[in-house]
């Protein structure tokens, strides 16, 4: 997926199992949120995406992402680690972060929210209710929305 | 004598009453300041307020803005009035004071009767003001003036000053008048103060000058101030019982008077307010009404005339008119008239609009019809018609229909026209419609109140409104206006505002007066009074109801209150006389002889029993005598003189000696006692008088035998003095004076040194001491010189010896034997036949031819009670007479001079004619010729029996001491010990030869330098010191215990001179003392030793505790405690103490063989050697004697039968331990025994647990790694295994969604089967999850309500419409403890379980209970569900296992094993019991307690 250097990336999907990115897709494209989706293979790419270096060096890092969809289990740098990145740097900082991840485990649910995470969505295997959860990131469009016009 | 003091005190204090008199006192300082204060508080506000008005400051006259001020010239008069019962309280007996009070109190009383009336009859006059211009009315009254109440109350209060300035008891009437004044006064006072702090102040508003606040309070301090003055004169004193039970009466009537009046001053003033609120309630209701009432009529009229405004000066209207009357038949105008005539009508309502031609023919009307003309419109309208204004015809009463209307009359002119009149329209107006439903409209309920409309009407008020009580009043009730009674006719003669008077009715009403502005109406607002006074009725009685009962409490209150006051005050009294009577009697009956007489007459008033019996008068007769009849030593001049200090008080008691004459003459000497004591009924003198008669005579015995002794010593021939233990004379007699020519005042206090040569009066001191050593007396030949020369005198001496049998001095008595010496000297000498009969009876010379010839030179026969020749003159005559005993011994002697000149020198017995011994003192020598044969004997003997006898009686005395067992011996106060018994012999060791002359301190031993010292100072100080226990030391230094008693010994003078000491050895009492006090400390340690071993496990310290505390309870020289090896070989010390300090001793092991150890072992059982090595000899015997051990214990330690060490204790001492200490070793082995055991054991047991923790930790490392593994492994499953699942079910879903139209109906279906199937993995993967985490997850434990947890998550799990279809009862669960997550899980699984498996059934019913039990709590859920099979309830709880058909109902089959997890892991049990198709009931248990729980973690 090319992208104009300059167009304002809307969402962020990090994701680095294709089928869930594909079915992540799917599920955005069903709630009608599926323009200007980047989606990146893992941490360290994110990074790259998010504070505009390496290959995304041309990018500014004030033209978005609007919202990162963050999977925590990523090769090369976790999910928490880009998570925490991008908390601690004022000028990402106010991006909204929504883990989306298969995984129940308690710590990885408070050590995300610990981290300033906006939200946190369970990956179903259900697809349907994956769906429905997508849904919510409908939420964060609308909140978005208002703070880019405010 | 101080008893008797003490005595006299008491009958002070209790037979004259000075507790009472102590209360009176009380009562006359508290009544004598109360006045002061009082006045000084009243004369201090009459000069604030005069200061007030002085200083141009009002408000000080008034003490408030709209209160009334105080007139000068009331100031005036309380500020005198003040003071002068100031000063006379203050100098009650001043005259000055009485005379200017009496002056002032006489004047004010004139000048205020003479206001009083002045002010009654409003006569004012301007000398009131005191010259001080004071300006203004109050209330229309001026002010500064004197109100006629105040006057009164000052005139009276004059009054009663005067008369209580009457201060003598005669007249005390008067002052009784003027304390019931006061009373009167206080009472009016206070009713005016209450009333000012009420906030209704009295008489304000009235026609007189209401009394002001500073005045009621000088007046109520005035009256208190004459009341409190008064009282203690009308009540001078409380002693007699009438008098202070009325006065307790008047004091409660009084009490009660006030408590009544402030009751009813307070309800009274209540009521006034709450009538005065509830007037001014009703007030405001009636005008607010009126204000309403008479807006709303004025703006009603206003828009009457406003609509009149609509036709009046209307160019359309009148353009319409001018046509309609000119074309009557024309239809359009006559609609055009209608229409605005309905148009006005229906908007405000009138009865009837009418427009009439000039000629006031009525030509158009709406509503229509006819209507015959009433004559007085006619008359308005005409009005009307001339003046071309609008008229306002007011109410009248329509002739033809008898109703009441009102009109508007508006001229209708054609303004083009030269304002030309066209015709008029009529506004007939009903007031039914509105003014009259306004009128009778009032906006509370109420039964009488109403509004009237009044119009003047000539000269009636005339009614213009239907009345509530007249309905017809409307226009035809009229009032004659000269009723002013009536607030109608006020209200029509132009008063407005509230009024009080008679309606029409004649009924007494309340009304609010208005006139309506812009008309002639006036309204009237009223009600009846006995409506606005119907609450105040009934809060009237209630308020006379709760006085009534306040009056009745009160008056209760005070009598209880009076009664209680009687009963005690006859109580004390009944109590005070009985105990008066008391003490008269034991005054009465004492032996003592008491006597009351009165000082100025000196008459007897009582005399006691004693006195009668001793004086020998009866009362009756003594009741006549004065006190100088009973005393003749005293003229009544010099009596009188002699009391005199008493009477003027400068003495307390008098105490002298003298004599009383009884009735029968005879005189006997008495010590008399006298005191005056103060009566109310005058000063007495009480006299205590002593019978001293025995006194005296023993006096006069004593001093007639001093004197004899005296004498008898005086005129002794011989030397007789007394020498203290110092050498001191202490008495000398005549003789001795005479001889030694050295008066007797110079010789006592002195030692012989003084006059006599040094080496004499050392003889004498030797002689002195024996004397004092032996305790008996002896006789012995002293020189001494005298002026004349040195003389030899036989002197005897004794010794004086106090109490405690030790001598303080030495009595000599010297007869001068000089001349006999002299004569002895020349016999010898001359050695001549020289018969001389001896001066003495006492001393015969003999000669012996050494045949059978004796000659006696003497009175032999008379000195042996033989007639004259009778005594034998023959040797074996004279050897016959010889004592058995003595004879042996006298020949012997003899026998011994004649072959060897020993000196015949001796005492012997012989008997006399009448059969009694003699002693005689003997001596004799042989006579020889010049070749130194002997030829004869010459010798002399001397009765010596007198001084034997004495002397026989010292060593008798003497004997007693000896024998006694108690150490009994002198010494001098330094501690030289000057005799010394057997039983001293015995206790301490030494005989008399080696300690007397050493000093006592040798006694004492080391470690207590200083108490003999301290003991000796002690009695020095003339102190007895009586059974004073110490130690003392033997010779061989063995430590008594010992009784002491010191006394001190005294010479004639009473100077201490020696120290008798008596020594009891109290050893075997202190040693049992000993025992008992070691057994109780044994006993104690052992106690201890228990608590201590027995809370260690510390094997070291048992060994510690147990040998430093075996010093506290046995005494050793050694001690061990030893070990035994576990099979008995061998053993090792393991402490050892030797002398009270820990020894080090190698641990090592020795061998059990041959050692006394191994006859423990054998034994079992204490082995006792009072000598070691008696009962065998062991490898360590002689190391055990080399070291000087004499004797010991050894006791083995058994537990359970085997022996595991022993203790051991050893000591120097042979036969150290007796059966008590092997006892208590014993017991105490027992104890250290299982200690020591138990001590072991538990070291074996925490080497034990050492190794087991050690293990545990390397297994939970081992399971803390297999945790991690496991914990990565779920974290990877739930990752990585769930993602492919997402992948199939994810793009399955894509495909039935996007290329459905690819598959037919059996390829949807499969898809659907394998979403459905990776679900389902989905599902089992979350539920092992669960069950992993389950287990793993760390608990935090919390205290549970479970009922509300089981609630919640029903409320939960179920959808609102399947919590319908369900029924379930949740009991009270019992709270548990557990981790809240999990237990919630618990619940989740079992609800869920329960709802799944009842959902088919028809009667769903869910039921959650639980109940404690011991230690546990216990949770079911039973359900009405399908059930299952009991057999395989077993399988229930198992991973997967399910008893039914995923058909039927789905689930992964974890659930019941997660619950069962959670259950165990919180240490419960879990279990189900059911029945196919009638459900299922599943148990858990919890531990119930959070400590069970961690303890089973």
């Amino acid at each position: 997926m090319t992208l104009n250097s300059n167009a304002e990336v809307e969402i962020l999907l990090v994701e680095d199992n294709p089928n869930d990115a594909e079915l992540a897709l799917r599920a955005l494209k069903k709630n009608n949120l599926a323009n200007n989706v980047v989606v990146v293979g893992d941490g360290e790419e994110a990074l790259d995406f998010v504070f505009a270096r390496g290959q995304y060096a041309h990018r500014k890092i004030e033209n978005g992402p609007r919202v990162i969809l963050l999977d925590l289990k990523l090769p090369k740098v976790d999910g928490l680690e880009v998570l925490r990145l991008i908390k601690a740097d004022p000028r990402t900082k106010a991006i909204p972060v929504i883990v989306l991840t298969s995984s129940k485990e308690e710590k990885d649910i408070v050590e995300s929210y610990k981290l300033g995470v906006n939200s946190y969505i369970l990956k179903p295997v259900d697809f349907d209710k994956f769906v429905e959860a997508v849904k919510d990131i409908g939420y964060y469009w609308l909140l978005l929305n208002q703070s880019a016009k405010n | 004598m101080e008893n008797l003091r003490i005595r006299i005190a008491m009958m002070e204090v209790f037979v004259f009453g000075g507790n009472m008199k102590t209360r009176e006192d009380l009562r006359r300082r508290i009544f004598s300041l109360l006045p002061q204060a009082f006045s000084a508080a009243a004369a201090g506000l009459g000069f604030t307020v005069l200061f007030g008005w002085l200083s141009g400051h009002p408000l000080l006259a008034s003490f408030g803005a709209n209160l009334i001020p105080t007139a000068p010239s009331t100031a005036l008069l309380c500020f005198l009035l003040g003071l002068s019962i100031l000063f006379r309280s203050r100098f009650p007996l001043n005259r000055g004071v009485a005379f200017i009070g009496t002056a002032l109190g006489s004047l004010s009383a004139v000048a205020t009767f003479l206001l009083f009336y002045a002010s009654s009859a409003h006569i004012y006059s301007s000398v009131e003001l005191l010259g001080i211009s004071i300006t203004g009315t109050f209330n229309g009254v001026p002010i500064g003036h004197m109100s006629p109440l105040s006057a009164l109350i000052c005139a009276l209060t004059a009054l009663a000053f005067l008369g209580s300035l009457s201060s003598s008891p005669e007249r005390r009437g008067r002052a009784f008048a003027a304390f019931v004044l006061a009373c009167i006064l206080t009472l009016m006072s206070t009713a005016l103060v209450l009333a000012y702090l009420l906030g209704t102040p009295l008489m304000y508003g009235g026609a007189f000058i209401p009394p002001a606040l500073p005045t009621s309070l000088c007046s109520l301090f005035l009256a208190l101030a004459v009341l409190s003055l008064t009282n203690l004169q009308v009540w001078p004193s409380s002693t007699t019982e009438e008098t202070g039970v009325a006065r307790s009466l008047y004091a409660s009537i009084l009490i009660f008077v006030l408590l009544s009046s402030g009751i009813l001053a307070t309800g009274y003033v209540y009521h006034r307010q709450f009538e005065r609120q509830h007037r001014a309630e009703i007030e405001d209701v009636l005008a607010s009404v009126s204000d309403l009432k008479v807006s709303e009529l004025k703006h009603w009229r206003e828009e009457r005339l406003g609509g009149a405004a609509q036709f009046y000066g209307n160019t359309t209207f009148s353009r319409l008119a001018e046509s309609s009357l000119r074309i009557p038949e024309s239809v359009d105008a006559r609609i055009g008239i209608l229409t605005w005539f309905r148009q006005a009508q229906e908007g405000d309502q009138y009865d009837r609009i009418s427009l009439y031609d000039p000629a006031l023919v009525e030509r158009f009307s709406y509503p229509n019809g006819f209507e015959p003309v009433d004559s007085l419109f006619l008359r308005h309208a005409a009005t009307a018609l001339r003046s071309r204004e609008i008229v306002f015809q007011d109410f009248y009463r329509d002739e033809h229909t008898d109703r009441v209307f009102l009109n508007i009359l508006i001229p209708i002119c054609d303004i083009r026209n030269s304002n030309r009149v066209i015709g008029m329209v009529a506004m007939r107006i009903d007031p039914d419609t509105y003014v009259y439903p306004l009128l009778i409209k009032w906006p509370t309920p109420s039964r009488t109140a109403e509004t009237l409309l009044i119009r003047k009407d000539g000269n009636n008020a005339l009614f213009l409104n239907r009345l509530k009580f007249n309905n017809d009043a409307a226009l035809k009730l009229r009032i004659p206006l000269d009723s002013t009674d009536v607030p109608a006719v006020k209200a029509a003669l132009g008063q407005t505002g509230i009024i009080e008077g008679r309606d029409y009715r004649g009924m007494p009403v309340i009304a609010d007066l208005h006139a309506v502005p812009d008309s002639p109406w006036f309204l009237v607002a009223r009600m009846d009074l006995s409506e606005v006074y119907e609450p105040l009725t009934e809060r009237l009685w209630i308020t006379v109801f709760i006085m009534c009962g306040l009056l009745i409490g009160a008056g209760t209150g005070v009598g209880l209150l009076w009664r209680e006051q009687k009963a005690r005050f006859y109580r004390d009294h009944y109590l005070a006389g009985r105990e008066r009577a008391w003490l008269h009697d034991v005054i009465a009956r004492s032996l003592n002889e008491v006597y009351v007489f009165d000082p100025g007459t000196l008459q007897f008033k009582f005399a006691n029993a004693g006195a009668r019996h001793n004086i020998g008068y009866t009362t009756q007769e003594l009741a006549g005598l004065t006190a100088l009849d009973i005393k003749p030593e005293y003229t009544e001049q010099s009596f009188r003189a002699a009391v005199q200090p008493l009477l003027i008080g400068r003495e307390m008691v008098l105490v002298f000696e003298t004599v009383h004459r009884r009735k029968d003459g005879t005189r006997y000497p008495v010590e008399s006692h006298l005191q005056l004591v103060e009566r109310p009924e005058g000063a007495v003198i009480l006299a205590i008088v002593n019978d001293i008669t025995e006194r005296k005579r023993t006096e006069e015995a004593k001093r007639e035998s001093e004197t004899l002794l005296q004498d008898i010593i005086d005129n002794s021939t011989s030397l007789i003095y007394i020498v203290d233990t110092d050498g001191r004379f202490v008495l000398v007699n005549r003789k001795a004076e005479s001889v030694l020519g050295i008066s007797r005042e110079q010789l006592i206090g002195r030692t012989r040194d003084a006059f006599l040569p040094q080496e004499i009066a050392a003889a004498h001191r030797q002689n002195d001491a024996e004397v004092l050593r032996a305790g008996t007396s002896m006789t012995f030949e002293e020189e001494n010189v005298e002026p004349d020369g040195r003389h030899t005198y036989l002197t005897v001496k004794f010794p004086l010896t106090n109490i405690e049998k030790s001598g303080y001095a030495v009595c000599g008595m010297s007869t001068d034997i000089t001349e006999r010496k002299r004569m002895e000297e020349t016999l010898k000498a001359s050695e001549l036949r020289f018969r001389l009969a001896a001066g003495s009876l006492t001393d015969v010379i003999y000669e012996w031819d050494l045949k059978e010839k004796v000659d006696w030179y003497g009175d032999i026969d008379g000195l042996m009670g033989y007639p004259p020749g009778e005594f034998p003159r023959t040797l074996a005559g004279w050897a016959q007479l010889l004592h058995p005993d003595d004879s042996q011994l006298v020949f012997a002697a003899v026998d011994r001079q004649l072959k060897a000149s020993a000196p015949y020198d001796l005492e012997y017995r012989i008997r006399r004619k009448d059969g009694a011994w003699c002693w005689w003192s003997a001596r004799g020598s042989v006579r020889r010729d010049e070749n130194g044969e002997p030829f004869g004997w010459i010798g002399s003997i001397t009765d010596i029996t007198e001084r034997k006898r004495g002397e026989e009686e010292s060593v008798f005395l003497a004997s007693i001491i000896q024998s006694s067992d108690d150490a009994i011996f002198g010494k001098t106060p330094e501690g030289i010990i000057l005799s010394w018994n057997a039983g001293a012999e015995n206790m301490y060791g030494y005989s008399a030869e080696e300690i007397l002359g050493r000093n006592v301190a040798i006694l004492s031993p080391p470690d207590r330098p200083h108490e003999i010292a301290h003991l000796l100072e002690r009695v020095g100080r003339d102190e007895t010191i009586r059974q004073f226990e110490t130690v003392r030391m033997t010779k061989d230094r063995k430590m008594i215990d010992v009784s002491l008693t010191l006394s001190p010994i005294r010479d004639a003078g009473g100077r201490v001179t020696g120290v008798s000491s008596i020594t009891r050895d109290i050893t075997r009492r202190k040693e049992a003392e000993n025992e008992l006090r070691r057994y109780v400390n044994q006993l104690s340690v052992i106690n201890r030793l228990d608590r201590v071993i027995s809370s260690t496990f510390d094997i070291e310290e048992v060994y510690d505790t147990v040998v430093s505390e075996m010093r506290h309870l046995l005494r050793f020289d050694r001690t061990s405690l030893m070990t035994l090896n576990e099979d008995g070989t061998e053993w090792q010390i393991v402490r050892q103490w030797t002398s009270g300090e820990a020894a080090f001793v190698p641990k090592t092991w020795r061998k059990v063989e041959n050692s006394v150890v191994e006859w423990l072992v054998r034994n079992k059982r204490t082995l006792v050697e009072s000598h070691i090595g008696e009962k065998g000899t062991w490898s360590e015997t002689e190391l055990l004697k080399k070291e000087g051990i004499a004797s010991g214990v050894r006791v083995p330690l058994i537990v359970r039968g085997k022996v595991i060490g022993a203790m051991t204790l050893a000591s120097k001492n042979p036969d150290a331990y007796k059966k008590g200490d092997v006892e208590i070793l014993e017991s105490l082995a027992d104890q250290v025994g299982i200690s020591i055991h138990n001590a072991a054991m538990y070291n074996k047991v925490e080497e034990h647990a050492a190794t087991l923790e050690k293990r545990v930790a390397e297994r939970t490392v081992q399971l803390e790694a297999a945790n991690k593994e496991l914990e990565a492994f779920s974290y990877s499953v739930s990752h990585d295994l769930r993602a492919p699942l997402r992948s199939i079910d994810g793009f399955s879903q894509i495909i039935l969604e996007e290329y459905s139209n690819k598959f037919d109906a059996e390829g949807k279906r499969l898809l659907n089967v394998i979403r459905s199937n990776t679900q389902k993995m989905g599902e089992l993967i979350t539920d092992l999850l669960d069950l992993a985490r389950v287990a793993r997850d760390e608990m935090k434990t919390v205290r549970i309500d479970m009922s509300t947890l089981a609630n919640s998550i029903f409320h939960e799990i179920a959808s609102p419409e399947a919590q319908k279809r369900y029924s379930l009862s949740i009991g009270a669960l019992p709270e548990a403890y557990g981790d809240p997550s999990l237990m919630r899980q618990v619940w989740r699984n079992l609800i869920s379980n329960a709802i799944k498996f009842t959902a088919p059934k028809d009667v769903r019913r869910i039921e959650i209970g639980g109940r404690s039990e011991e230690g546990k709590t216990i949770y079911f859920i039973r359900d009405s569900g399908v059930g299952f099979d009991p057999q395989y309830a077993h399988k229930l709880f198992g991973v997967f296992q399910r008893l039914h058909k995923t058909e039927e109902f789905e689930g992964t089959g974890v659930g019941l094993a997660i619950v069962q997890r959670i259950v165990h892991r919180h240490g419960g049990e879990v279990w189900a019991e059911g029945v196919v198709g009638e459900g299922a009931t599943f148990y858990f248990s919890l531990t119930s307690k959070e400590g069970d729980l961690e303890q089973q973690r």
